[in-house]
């Protein structure tokens, strides 16, 4: 049987994407931010997961306003990066794992998460970005990718509620897999920030640091957070934090956190990352 | 009385409801020299400047146009404005403070803000004085009892004394006198949140007669119908100053140490029903709920993430608006498409059917604008990109603040959140609760 055996939560700011492809990486501005992934790239190396599920939004990119899918699943057998209208990232092509990627499409219909399948996309920042954090800069990515759309360009993006729920069905679908693989389910975006408008800059530690003691120790509390107070007290972008609730209803009701980093700034955005484990999980890897 | 022989002038920083009760109620007896500065005269809106400069002429004040001209010789300082706004009132005074002035600063702040703004006070000779005004501004005008705590009660109560002001000593140091009122205020908002969401309620079951006479019996003299209609009109006039009273709330009660879950969700609830900026009705309790009610059932009411300021939410209204400006922009995630745009900038426009303003929009690089007209900025950034523009100059230039000003501002954690959150925090400013 499949199982899920960890959660990665981190920012997605494709700036960090052009610090890491330029190698600035190791400048003052820079090197706090890449710190705070040192110690869980090193956790991910050793973890060596079969398969990892990454929840992010697409920024324009795949999607247009023509089609706009609520949830949409990567189905493909690869994913190239795409042109975001600054040229094409120099990062490895996205492997998928369609066998996976089907069946959890099928569980999840049948579970009444009425999915897009998707069987050809390019993916942009979203999903590349936190990629080259916790796995660096490989000739190509240690194991297959299974890309998982939620809108948050469009408002409204789905509730945290429905989030965390869809999480608890990823878990259902991925632990009716026949085959034995160990998955990881990422959950990207986020945290406070906004990039329009007047207020853009906006940050908001004191709500950051809640919505992390939420996500890992509440998160039914987190998910009751309404859309209105994203918007007001994390930025207009900082909503897309409810694509971490995805992650963490994957996973157990109670985590261990291995890592947890925060950093402001990068770019105009305040960068959070956690790494959390089934109890049951981290015993193993002890 | 004789206030003249030891009043000098009197200034306010912030002439909104509180300031004007007091010089209401001073009436003929006012100190001789009165001045005022409200950021409202700086407003861009010149309904709301005018607005501002007829309150000053009603109240015949010295209306300054600068802080530093109201404080300028002023023996007496009144800090009057809203929570969020008192630490850089008292950050924008410290550098025209006459030496040894007395600063009430009677915002409802926690304890923790009061003390960095003794801070600033002290450090440039003034003497600050922890105020806390403990009750409504009317019916009590100028004698609303003033709670004070701090180095110079001796000299603060002495003061309010001239001024014909009811001081109350809450010997302690300052954050004392604000401790009083914050926690008080989990009962007083809290109270208000409660008896709104009960009677809003009572009134849809059809019950509230009967709830309000079975409180009034646990209760008795509460006085609960009238009690409930004066609730509901604060909280319909006045629900997004005491949210921001209450985050102060909420954050005195976590310097404590305590969860404040109450308090948080009495800071929804005033949000919530301020932000709907209904007129409250004259009449009682039922009236006004009923007014409430609608308005919270209404599809049509304004969205509750409209009153953020300087953010453009994109919605269905906007996403219908914006449709083809989009469509442009994403088409230029293709480099031949990028080069066509380059080489005949509205030669390229013409193949979208997009509006003439948003045309031009585009072609005079107006990003506020682009988003006003339906532009989402995961799209408009790709029209930046086109043009060398990264994401964080783009913000900048969204902002109207040079790019390395932009850069420092993140670089020190930000554009805060305290004085972002609504719109009237920005337009406003200068009213008190």
């Amino acid at each position: 049987m499949a199982r899920i055996v960890a959660g990665v939560a981190t920012s997605h700011v494709p700036a960090i994407g052009v610090a890491i492809d330029q190698g600035k990486t190791a400048e003052p501005y820079w090197q706090p931010v890449f710190a705070g992934y040192e110690k869980s790239k090193q956790w991910l190396a050793h973890l060596k997961p079969d398969v990892a599920i990454v929840v992010y939004n697409d920024h324009a990119t795949a999607f247009s306003l023509e089609v706009i899918p609520t949830f949409a699943l990567g189905c493909a057998a690869e994913f190239a990066p795409a042109d975001e209208g600054w040229g094409r990232r120099q990062v490895p092509v996205v492997k998928g794992h369609p066998e996976l990627a089907w069946h959890m499409a099928q569980s999840l219909v049948l579970d009444e998460f009425d999915i897009t399948i998707v069987n050809r996309m390019e993916v942009d920042h979203g999903l590349t970005v936190p990629l080259s954090l916790l796995f660096g800069q490989p000739a190509e990515w240690p194991c297959p990718v299974i890309p998982l759309c939620v809108n948050v360009v469009q408002y409204p993006p789905p509730t945290g509620n429905r989030c965390l729920n869809l999480g608890h069905a990823v878990r259902r679908a991925v632990e009716s897999f026949g085959r034995d693989l160990r998955v990881v389910v990422f959950g990207t975006g986020g945290m406070s920030h906004q990039l329009q408008g007047e207020r853009a800059g906006l940050i908001n530690p004191a709500f950051d640091k809640r919505f992390l003691d939420l996500l890992v120790h509440d998160p039914r509390a987190a998910a009751a957070i309404p859309h209105v107070e994203y918007l007001r007290e994390a930025g207009s972008e900082g909503i897309e934090l409810v694509m971490w609730l995805v992650m963490r209803g994957a996973l157990d009701d109670a985590v261990t956190e291995r890592y947890r980093h925060y950093h402001v700034p990068a770019s105009n955005t305040a960068v959070g990352h956690l790494v959390l484990e089934n109890i049951l999980a981290s015993e193993h890897t002890k | 009385m004789a206030m003249s022989t030891i009043v000098g002038k009197v200034a306010f920083i912030g002439f909104g409801e509180a300031a004007a009760a007091f010089v209401e109620g001073w009436a003929g007896a006012r100190p001789p020299l009165l001045s005022a500065y409200d950021i409202k005269t700086d407003s861009p809106d010149a309904a709301v400047r005018a607005a501002k400069h007829a309150d000053y002429r009603r109240w015949r004040v010295d209306g300054a146009q600068t802080l530093a001209g109201a404080l300028a010789d002023a023996d007496i300082v009144f800090s009057l404005v809203t929570a969020d706004q008192a630490l850089i009132a008292a950050r924008n005074a410290v550098a025209r403070l006459a030496p040894g002035s007395l600063y009430f600063d009677c915002n409802s702040c926690s304890p923790g803000t009061k003390r960095a703004a003794a801070e600033l006070i002290e450090a440039v000779g003034g003497r600050y004085v922890d105020a806390a005004l403990m009750a409504p501004v009317h019916p009590a005008l100028h004698q609303v009892p003033i709670l004070v705590s701090g180095a110079h009660i001796d000299d603060a109560l002495a003061t309010l004394a001239a001024l014909d002001m009811r001081g109350e000593s809450a010997t302690g140091p300052v954050g004392h006198a604000s401790s009083v009122k914050m926690v008080r205020s989990i009962v007083i908002k809290g109270l208000e949140a409660l008896a709104t969401e009960c009677i809003l309620a009572g009134r849809r079951a059809g019950v509230d007669e009967r709830v309000l006479a079975s409180l009034e019996a646990s209760f008795p003299g509460f006085q609960w119908p009238e009690r409930t209609g004066y609730m509901l009109e604060r909280v319909i006039t006045h629900g997004i100053r005491r949210a921001a009273e209450m985050r102060e709330v909420e954050r005195t009660v976590a310097e404590l140490g305590l969860p404040a879950d109450m308090t948080h969700a009495v800071i929804e609830w005033q949000q919530r029903v301020g932000g709907l900026r209904l007129a409250a009705p004259a009449g009682n309790y039922r009236q006004r709920a009923d007014a409430l009610s609608a308005a919270l059932a209404s599809p049509t009411a304004a969205p509750d993430y409209e009153d953020i300021p300087g953010t453009y939410v994109f919605d269905a209204e906007r996403s219908r608006n914006g449709y083809h400006l989009n469509m442009f922009c994403m088409s230029l995630n293709v480099a031949a498409n990028r080069a066509a745009f380059g080489a005949d900038a509205p030669a390229y426009l013409d193949c979208f059917p997009m509006t003439a303003e948003q045309k031009a929009a585009v072609l005079t690089r107006n990003w506020n604008e682009m988003l006003r007209l339906g532009g989402n900025i995961y799209y408009t950034a790709k029209l930046a990109a086109a043009d060398g523009i990264t994401f964080q100059d783009l913000a900048a230039a969204m902002t109207g603040v040079s790019r390395d000003d932009y850069r420092k501002m993140m670089v020190d954690g930000g554009r805060p959140i305290e004085g972002n959150r609504s719109k009237s925090e920005w337009q406003k400013g200068s009213e008190h609760g």
